[in-house]
């Protein structure tokens, strides 16, 4: 799908991680231990450090974004006028109401604020930010996007789960569109490949698969069955993300040259490099730093970087394209002009 | 070549011990860290820079088929 959404800025962005932080080599589950293999993954990969969530932590996704609005509102956001808080996460902390609505109540909203939540994963950023676009307008003119995944919670009894541990860390984003009639439109190329929805999912616990007593391990800790066919996603990306990078820069009419940066989900380096090259785009306006830092927050993956790199945008005027991908499999880009944006340095929970 | 993708195969997984007759994939030996690892290592062994279209399961199924990605990707 191919869009334009005129009148929309996205005007504030806060990123929240777990202050826990823990390093590739310091879990002996992987590989044994391995330092030499250890090494070699972290130096194709980039992934090092992460930000994770104590075991057995009351916190989830929720709490995290909860925190990155409430440091929006610190630094001079007024919440008195959102009219909607979208929640987009993977792990909500209940199955009913949504988590949108729990936040809503917890940061005290308006009853005139309408809250929902969208399932979605690594490209979930760009979901919610074409949701909250196609709702701006005149009359709805501020939107709290809020979008977060805490994937180390649902690992539950996979501890040496080798495909997923290394990568993933915690994080919840809260950002702040409005309607703001000065601003460069927004250029969509999004899509979802259904057919390829069991290439990477958590298959228990749902209705599908509801809780049974063999889900369980010895600790009481539920097994997900999360599972990943790393090279089909791997293959899945190749043949979708630069395409999309490529088609929302013709609609726009830039050129690599015209183009800052690069925000793309923080999958891993290789990756990254290798979409560089399938698009011919400069590798070096993609920016990695955050993953060797926080891992793959999947969904907070897009708005962690723009924290990370605060000193590059904020209140600065930047030609960026962000693309995320992954589960459903889907896939979205963005490209346009991040102008006067508030960005805040990652905060700590 | 053979030789050199053998032992960075041997290197990064000592634990498979018939590395000519393995599949690899069909058998579930190679988790897509390995891959990372190996697309990697083939890069600087034979200075090439593997095509990302090319990182697909088959082609890494056996060393047969790794020889040839790292053929058609340019190594002498």
């Amino acid at each position: 799908m191919l869009k334009n959404i005129k009148n929309v800025k996205i005007s504030a962005v806060s990123t929240c991680v777990p202050k826990r932080q823990v390093d590739i080599f310091d879990n002996k589950l992987i590989y044994g231990g391995n330092v030499k293999k250890l090494q070699r993954i972290s130096s194709s990969t980039g992934f090092r450090k992460r930000h994770i969530l104590e075991e057995n932590s009351p916190l989830t996704a929720g709490d995290l974004c909860t925190r990155a609005a409430e440091e929006l509102f610190k630094n001079g956001i007024k919440k008195d006028d959102i009219q909607a808080v979208i929640m987009v996460t993977q792990y909500p902390d209940y199955y009913s109401p949504a988590t949108a609505c729990v936040i809503h109540g917890k940061l005290g909203l308006s009853d005139d604020c309408i809250a929902y939540d969208i399932n979605q994963g690594c490209c979930g950023y760009i979901f919610g930010i074409l949701s909250a676009s196609s709702m701006l307008s005149k009359e709805c003119k501020k939107i709290l996007l809020l979008v977060g995944d805490s994937a180390t919670k649902i690992m539950g009894s996979q501890l040496d789960a080798l495909d997923d541990i290394p990568i993933f860390g915690d994080g919840g984003s809260a950002t702040i569109l409005e309607y703001d009639e000065n601003s460069d439109e927004l250029t969509f190329d999004m899509g979802t490949r259904g057919s390829e929805y069991s290439v990477l999912m958590s298959d228990n616990g749902g209705f599908r698969n509801p809780p049974t007593k063999d889900m369980f391990d010895e600790n009481g800790k539920f097994n997900y069955n999360n599972h990943m066919d790393g090279l089909r996603v791997f293959e899945f990306t190749m043949n979708i993300v630069p395409p999309s990078i490529k088609n929302v820069m013709k609609i726009k009419g830039w050129t690599d040259k015209d183009i800052n940066y690069y925000i793309l989900h923080q999958a891993n380096k290789m990756i990254l490099e290798n979409i560089a090259t399938s698009a011919n785009i400069d590798v070096r306006k993609i920016l990695v730093k955050t993953l060797s830092e926080y891992g793959n927050l999947s969904l907070a993956s897009i708005p962690s970087v723009i924290c990370d790199e605060c000193e590059i945008f904020n209140k600065k005027t930047n030609k960026i394209i962000m693309t995320g991908f992954g589960v459903g499999l889907s896939w979205g880009s963005i490209a346009t002009t991040l102008h006067d944006c508030l960005v805040l340095p990652i905060i700590l929970y | 070549m053979r030789d050199t993708i053998k032992k960075i195969i041997q290197d990064n997984r000592p634990d498979i011990d018939d590395i000519e007759n393995t599949a690899f994939i069909d058998d579930g030996m190679l988790d897509s860290f390995d891959i990372v690892t190996l697309v990697s290592e083939f890069d600087k062994a034979f200075n090439i820079s593997i095509d990302g279209a090319d990182i697909t399961p088959e082609n890494f199924n056996t060393l047969d088929n790794m020889v040839n990605l790292v053929k058609k990707n340019g190594a002498k």
